[in-house]
């Protein structure tokens, strides 16, 4: 750009000296010359300025051209806080899903009246989201039977149905498949039934399903 | 000289269509976003979000463009066209612009009277030459007038160069502030192969563009545009081959590098795309396979949570364009006015029968387009990247 500059320079110097000399010189031939002569000039200021580019090293104006510093933060950091705000979703996403799991189970569940469901604690695998473990939680509360007292109750009543508590990293409990003093052979095989209708239904293996019964 | 009439006939098209779209985008989708839980969700996202940089921009901007922007408070910006608050109306907008341009244009009439009068100056000499003793007096004394003349175009015409670059240094600050925003957003969305092809490649294209328009397009056509004006000096010794030259260069440089600039673009752009939605389905097939839920499996419910962070994208997106365009529009009417001016200047003087002034205003006026040109494209281009960025979370979410 700064020989195009200086070129320009030049050539508006030779422009208005050539007007001037054109003005103070007396008409005739002497007009016809000056104008050659100025003409010459100006193919010589181009000429010259041409030169001066071709011996220039070219990428030497590159850096001025093009930008080093492009004013970009790291990639590292973009991808830093976009993975953190992503995980964040992934997380909420996993806390509704198994909170929805977790209502299907009880809902599912809830269609034997032999036994009562409290709760369906959903685990999730970490990686994939697969589901890692269901367990129900069964109550024990009454000697005869769920039936016994959802019939008590009437029609489509409340079902005592506890809020869901989810807890992703659970590990998986140590009291397992071991019922509750209280709980009835009968319970108990209804609850087994349950689970396995629970791990057909979800696809799982038989033993990713379990139950317990809690008072 | 048909080569930049058709070019401007191009620009202006293209402007038209930008403004027009830009319209639908502002007016068509808010209306449908308004919901209460949304704007909670909304703010959450925002909360998350470290817009601390393009806010320190906004803050830095003129008093007369904050005050065109319905809200100055970025965050509140973005929620606001997120959950449809904020709503610009075509009509309104569009009033706001003539407005602005007819008073550009009164203010510039002083301008228009002092090359009025001037140009009137020189017709008289011109014509009563032959009064004087010598004929090159008249002749001197019409230089002088028509070199005072040029002083004055050039210094307006220089402010307008001067306008035209600081605008291209402001959409590039703009969007290097911008763009690590909606780059977040995009791995967020799980556009991660986006971001990374995209990162080095739009910083280092926009940093590109900006610089050459400023450093080598707008000085071509400053040049071109003096040796015009020399031209006009004498009949003699024309250069305006040379102009029309330099000009020529400047409108194909700027044309081969809008092109790669779009090309590059695209092709990333898709490229990222589809390999995100097949890493995403990948593993949303295998999940599949394995759980058949009724009611949805995984992927399902992580996508609905997903599209908030979409939506909060777009709005980030659409209060980015509406800042570019703010900081485009004020400026480019200044130009345009001052182009008018001088056209309007140059069909003033004609019939006085003054033809090299009238030709070098005109010639003037029609630089002064180019220079709108210019600086209208680099807008453009910042606004098609914009919209490939936005475009790019909506393909990945939707190819999921």
């Amino acid at each position: 750009m700064e020989v195009l500059r200086e070129l320009i320079q030049t050539i508006i110097v030779i422009v208005v000296l050539a007007v001037l000399v054109e003005m103070l010189l007396p008409g005739g031939d002497m007009r016809r010359y000056v104008k050659m002569v100025m003409g010459l000039l100006i193919i010589m200021a181009i000429l010259q300025a041409a030169a001066g580019v071709v011996n220039s090293q070219f990428m030497q104006d590159v850096p001025a051209v093009t930008v080093s510093d492009t004013g970009a933060p790291p990639l590292e950091d973009i991808m830093a806080v976009g993975q953190e705000l992503a995980g964040k979703d992934r997380d909420k996403a996993e806390q509704q899903f198994s909170e929805g799991l977790s209502r299907q189970v009880l809902a599912l569940v809830g269609m034997n009246p032999e036994v009562q469901a409290v709760d369906a604690q959903v685990s999730l695998d970490g990686e994939n989201s697969d589901i890692r473990e269901i367990t129900i939680i069964f109550n024990v509360e009454d000697e005869s039977g769920a039936g016994g007292q959802q019939a008590s109750n009437g029609i489509g009543g409340d079902l005592g149905v506890q809020p869901v508590v989810v807890d992703l990293d659970r590990k998986s409990p140590a009291d397992e498949q071991s019922p509750a003093k209280t709980a009835t052979t009968e319970q108990k095989k209804a609850a087994a039934e349950l689970t396995k209708m629970v791990s057909q239904f979800y696809n799982l293996k038989p033993d990713q399903v379990k139950y317990k019964f809690e008072e | 000289m048909s080569c930049p009439t058709r070019f401007h006939y191009r620009i202006q098209c293209s402007l038209f269509f930008l403004a027009f779209y830009i319209s639908l985008i502002l007016v068509l989708p808010l209306a449908a976003w308004a919901a209460s839980d949304i704007a909670v969700e909304v703010d959450e996202q925002a909360g998350k979000l470290d817009m601390g940089e393009i806010q320190q921009f906004v803050d830095r901007m003129d008093h007369d463009l904050q005050s065109a922007l319905p809200e100055t408070d970025f965050k509140a910006l973005v929620t606001g066209l997120a959950t449809g608050q904020i709503s610009m109306q075509p009509t309104e907008i569009f009033n706001q612009c003539i407005n602005y341009v007819f008073r550009e244009v009164v203010a510039n009439s002083a301008l228009l009277g002092k090359l009025v009068v001037l140009a009137v100056i020189c017709a008289v000499l011109t014509n009563i030459t032959g009064a004087f003793e010598k004929g090159t007096t008249g002749q001197l004394t019409h230089m002088v007038a028509y070199l005072v003349l040029v002083t004055i175009a050039v210094g307006s015409f220089g402010l307008a160069i001067q306008l035209g670059r600081e605008v291209v240094d402001n959409m590039v600050v703009f969007m290097q502030a911008l763009l690590p925003l909606l780059l977040t957003l995009l791995v967020a969305v799980g556009g991660i192969a986006s971001a990374a092809i995209f990162h080095p490649i739009i910083f280092i294209t926009i940093a590109t563009f900006g610089t050459v328009i400023k450093n080598v397009i707008l000085p071509l056509i400053f040049f071109a545009a003096v040796l015009e004006i020399v031209s006009g000096l004498s009949e003699h010794f024309q250069v305006s081959k040379l102009a029309g030259l330099l000009k020529s260069v400047a409108m194909g440089l700027m044309g081969l590098m809008s092109t790669i600039f779009l090309g590059v673009m695209a092709l990333q752009g898709v490229a990222g795309a589809v390999a995100d939605s097949l890493t995403f389905r990948t593993a949303k097939f295998a999940t599949h396979a394995f759980i058949p839920v009724v009611g949805g499996v995984f992927s399902d419910a992580l996508e609905a949570v997903i599209r908030s962070s979409l939506l909060m994208k777009n709005a980030v997106g659409i209060a980015g364009v509406l800042i570019i365009i703010m900081l485009l529009v004020v400026p480019l009417v200044k130009i345009v006015a001052i182009a008018f001016i001088y056209k309007l200047a140059g069909a003033v003087i004609q019939p006085v029968g003054e033809e090299r002034i009238s030709d070098c205003l005109n010639g003037l006026g029609g630089s002064l387009l180019a220079v709108f040109g210019a600086v209208a494209m680099v807008g453009l281009l910042f606004f098609f990247a914009l919209a490939i960025v936005l475009g790019l979370g909506n393909i990945t979410v939707m190819l999921h």
